[in-house]
């Protein structure tokens, strides 16, 4: 266990006053056998109503609403967490969707073709299976800003052959998937990231899962923070939102995380 | 007591609006029409001069077609009658179906009457079931706020059409004093009192509506558009 | 029982005084016209709808069963009395609700139970409707004006009240209640079903609203008046799909839903009616597995059957299916509204071969059910003569502290002779459902 401190912040500038502003925010580390979260704080501008709540996923988030015209939204957290350079999280034996395709890792010919040749070569250990699979997926992608967006699907970023990653989370997700692990997208903070960043969590036995981020190609350690879990990035959306009057115009973060050495 | 929502306020308010213009302008278009018969074949244009609505029918055969029964013409009977199901279609759990079915009704023999020789008769039983509609609300309407706004749209439109048809001070007073009376009754919040102050300056002194007509329909127009207090 | 040409035009002039419509969709543009409604009753006996009765109230309760584990344990999944992925691929299945048991434990509050009887008498369940089941406000208004237009056919018979369903609904939304008022929500004007929303609104005296009237404040639903003033709000009957229920859980871009409305629904301050999520138990997949639910949940033989059906999912049904694909008829379980129903009878040889293939791809996408030759139902033709037409019935089952058939239905045929095509969708009309009370 080392002591991390950390710090998120997004600001949203409106390109023109937003009114009647609802939204939800799933920035809110869960505290669990690799995480204990020690101090946690969060600031929400201009002034909202909020409530804390729960999504089906098992994530806290908070909600709330700003009704007066405003023209940037800004959010965060701060905290300070225990966190474990061991990679295993204890989740609880109910796997339900995870083993299943959404639209976003729904696999194309592409991808299923990729993953009969990535099995060929697999191990047959789940946790060196699963390195396997994500060490394939880290070859096949070229890490690039701007060749996807956060709708695009792990058989376009495939094709594409370049993302982010989210889209590295969600080839990997694909792969898993076919190869009938279970596993879920883990969106959260990573040192020496400039903004949220996603992973993998994929079941090595019942009900423990084991964290892998197929962007850095290496399990999570003490470097890491989830935030949120889900089946795929839609469900871990850090922000989500509905207003009147205004388009979402430009989006600054700041994240800053320090593990104590 | 039902709450009324922004919206249902809305739906309440222009259907006594349309409601009303349905039906007052049926009445007026009737005594234009008689002057057709024999007198002046062009006197629905003294009809549409008081309307600001601009003679693109041509002729009297034309307008009757047109300004009665085209739909797709934003200022006929026929258009105003459809936006007046369409805000009662909304609301019909505040109404009531029987007060929806009158209009469905009115609106069912206006239609038919469109193919009709005899226009002045067909058109009558339209007056009727308009009649028994606003009967229906008197009657069954229990909901105080939700009557007064009904009636509300109704007056504004009926004074509406009065100030633009120039009619004689006396029955344009006697319906400014039954807005009156609604709005003594009405929720604070609902009326808007500056316009408010601007009808009653105007009514205060006789006729003098004609010359500050444009100011009296626009206060009249935003009478109802009340805020929080 | 005797029907008169007369008195059948008597109500259809009563059903278009109280504008008895319903909205489709064509070429883009919303046309409301009348539904097509035949005057001569379907009549049910006593014996019979007893029967029914028992069956249906049968198969409701295990389906609420099933949505409650399926949404908690997943006890029936972990039994493998019904496949893993039958329940996590369907569309209908909705992780979001995961964890949430709704007020009283109900989830499918109203309950559409479609059944046809076959020509032996014997009647068949042919699908479950548990999301927002319509229809009910049909025979309700047709029986009212039934009874004006042709007042003697309910002097001279026995036929069972069916006027009570808006207190049935009343009580629905009561039992469920969690404070504050009952409200039907609506997804406005432009909706099929529009005049049910608005007619059962004035019936059970729910407040009829639209999403931007409602708005959610620390978990808790409120209904906004003009001024700003708020009302809690402890039930919505929603009549609009999961998806667009809540833009910050579902659908992001939906503009007619209530943002925030399943945090209230999960804090337990509302109900909704029905429970989203409900899909996926009426998937036409999940519908094979029903009669096991009956004897997994409540330890019972199951009254009312199903019409034969194979999942080509399984090796052996697959093998029939593509064998016996002439004389069956192949449904799509992602489709709905008589969408995505083939009869193998009307394919080509082409076509035929192109099915199968696609079966035997994505065999988890289709069951395939044999055709029960359903029986005709006099029709009143223009000129009073009668002609039989298909005819299936839409039974509304209603839940809340216990379970309620209504004595009554929606009796729909098929305007197409020899057709089995009785959605209203698709052209097809609809009649009042006697239930005889002796």
């Amino acid at each position: 266990m080392k002591s991390v401190s950390f710090r998120y912040q997004t600001e949203l500038h409106f390109s023109s006053p937003a009114a009647k502003h609802r939204f939800l925010l799933k920035i809110l580390p869960p505290a669990d056998n690799r995480q204990q979260i020690k101090q946690l704080s969060w600031q929400i501008e201009p002034t909202a109503t909020v409530w804390k709540t729960l999504d089906g996923f098992g994530n806290d988030a908070l909600s709330g609403y700003i009704d007066a015209a405003h023209e940037y939204f800004r959010f965060g957290i701060e905290g300070s967490a225990q966190v474990s350079g061991e990679p295993y999280t204890e989740r609880g034996q109910h796997t339900g969707a995870l083993l299943y395709h959404t639209e976003l890792t729904n696999p194309g010919a592409a991808i299923i073709n990729f993953y009969n040749d990535a099995k060929q070569s697999a191990p047959s250990g789940i946790l060196s299976r699963i390195e396997h699979f994500s060490q394939a997926v880290n070859k096949c992608l070229r890490y690039e800003h701007g060749a996807t967006t956060n709708a695009t699907a792990a058989q376009e970023a495939f094709d594409c052959g370049a993302g982010v990653c989210q889209d590295y989370a969600h080839i990997l997700l694909t792969l898993l998937r076919l190869d009938k692990i279970p596993c879920s997208y883990v969106a959260g903070l990573a040192s020496d990231y400039g903004e949220t960043h996603a992973w993998v969590e994929a079941q090595i036995s019942k009900g423990r899962f084991c964290g892998i981020d197929p962007t850095r190609n290496k399990l999570i350690d003490e470097n890491y923070i989830a935030l949120s879990r889900g089946r795929d990035f839609k469900d871990c959306s850090v922000e989500r939102g509905v207003f009147k009057g205004a388009c979402r115009g430009t989006q600054i973060v700041n994240l800053k995380m320090e593990v104590a050495q | 007591m039902g709450i009324i929502s922004v919206e249902h306020r809305g739906n309440l308010y222009w259907l006594g609006r349309y409601e009303e213009r349905v039906y007052t302008t049926l009445h007026s278009f009737f005594g234009y029409y008689d002057i057709t018969l024999d007198k002046d074949k062009n006197s629905y244009r003294n009809f549409l001069n008081s309307l600001e609505i601009e003679d693109s029918y041509g002729d009297y055969k034309g307008f009757i077609r047109g300004f009665l029964f085209d739909k797709a013409d934003g200022s006929s009977v026929s258009a105003a009658f459809h936006s007046a199901y369409d805000n009662a279609m909304v609301i019909r759990n505040t109404i009531g179906s029987e007060a929806l079915a009158y209009i469905q009704l009115a609106m069912d023999v206006f239609h038919s009457a469109r193919d009709t020789k005899n226009l002045r008769l067909a058109l009558m039983p339209v007056m009727d079931y308009l009649l028994a509609f606003w009967g229906s609300i008197d009657d069954k309407l229990f909901d105080g706020e939700a009557r007064t706004i009904i009636k509300g749209g109704k007056l504004v439109e009926r004074l509406d059409l009065y100030f633009r048809f120039n009619y004689e001070h006396k029955l344009i007073n006697s319906e400014y004093e039954k807005l009156c009376h609604i709005l003594a009754r009405a929720p604070k919040g609902l009326c808007n009192t500056q316009h408010l102050a601007i009808l009653v300056e105007v009514m205060a002194v006789e006729n003098s509506y004609k010359e500050r007509q444009e100011e009296v329909l626009d206060s009249l127009g935003k009478l109802f558009e009340g805020h929080a207090v | 029982m005797e029907m008169t040409t007369t008195a059948a035009l008597e109500i259809n002039k009563l059903m278009t005084r109280y504008g008895v419509k319903f909205g489709i969709y064509k070429n883009g543009e919303f046309i409301e016209q009348l539904f097509p409604y035949d005057a001569i009753p379907r009549i049910i006996s006593k014996q019979e709808f007893d029967f029914l009765n028992k069956g249906l109230v049968q198969r409701v309760n295990a389906l609420n069963c099933f949505l409650q584990d399926i949404y908690t344990n997943g006890n029936i999944v972990i039994d493998k009395v019904v496949p893993e992925e039958f329940v996590y691929i369907s569309k209908g299945y909705l992780p979001e609700c995961r964890g949430i048991v709704p007020p009283g434990g109900v989830y499918s509050h109203i309950s559409g139970i479609d059944l046809v009887q076959a020509k032996s008498g014997e009647w068949f369940i042919l699908e479950d409707n548990l999301r927002i089941p319509s229809g009910a406000s049909y025979p309700l208004i047709a029986r009212e004006l039934s009874r004006i237009g042709n007042p003697d056919a309910f002097s001279d018979n026995d036929i069972a009240e069916n006027r009570h369903y808006s207190d049935m609904l009343s009580n629905t939304m009561d039992s469920v209640n969690c404070g504050g008022l009952n409200v039907i929500l609506t997804p406005g004007r432009y909706n099929a079903a529009y005049f049910e929303h608005s007619y059962l609104a004035e019936r059970t005296g729910a407040l009829l609203v639209k999403a931007s009237d409602l708005v959610v404040e620390n978990a808790v639903l409120y209904l906004e008046n003009y001024l700003g003033v708020k009302a809690r709000v402890g039930a919505v009957y929603r009549r609009m799909s999961d998806e667009y229920l809540d833009p910050m859980t579902f659908q992001a871009d939906s503009l007619i839903g209530v943002p925030h409305i399943m945090d209230a629904y999960r804090a337990g301050n509302v109900a909704l009616i029905n429970a989203p999520g409900n899909g996926v138990a009426d998937d036409k997949g999940i519908y094979y597995f029903v009669p096991k639910m009956i004897k997994y949940y409540l330890n019972e033989e199951p009254i009312l059957s199903n019409a034969p059906t194979y999942l080509p999912y399984y090796e052996d049904d697959l093998k029939y299916t593509l064998d016996n694909i002439r004389k069956l008829v192949i449904k799509d379980v992602s489709e709905a509204g008589g969408y995505g129903v083939v009869f193998g009878s009307d394919l080509t040889e082409e076509r035929l071969s192109d099915l199968k293939a696609l079966i035997k791809r994505e065999p988890r996408r289709f069951i395939s059910q044999e055709v029960i030759d359903f029986i005709d139902l006099d029709v009143m033709g223009e000129d009073g003569s009668r002609v039989p037409r298909k005819a299936d019935l839409r039974a509304f089952v209603l839940t809340g502290v216990s379970t309620r058939v209504w004595p009554s239905g929606l009796t729909r045929f098929s305007r197409v002779e020899g057709s089995f095509v009785v959605n209203s969708s698709q052209g097809g009309g609809f009649k009042d459902t006697w239930v005889l009370s002796r």
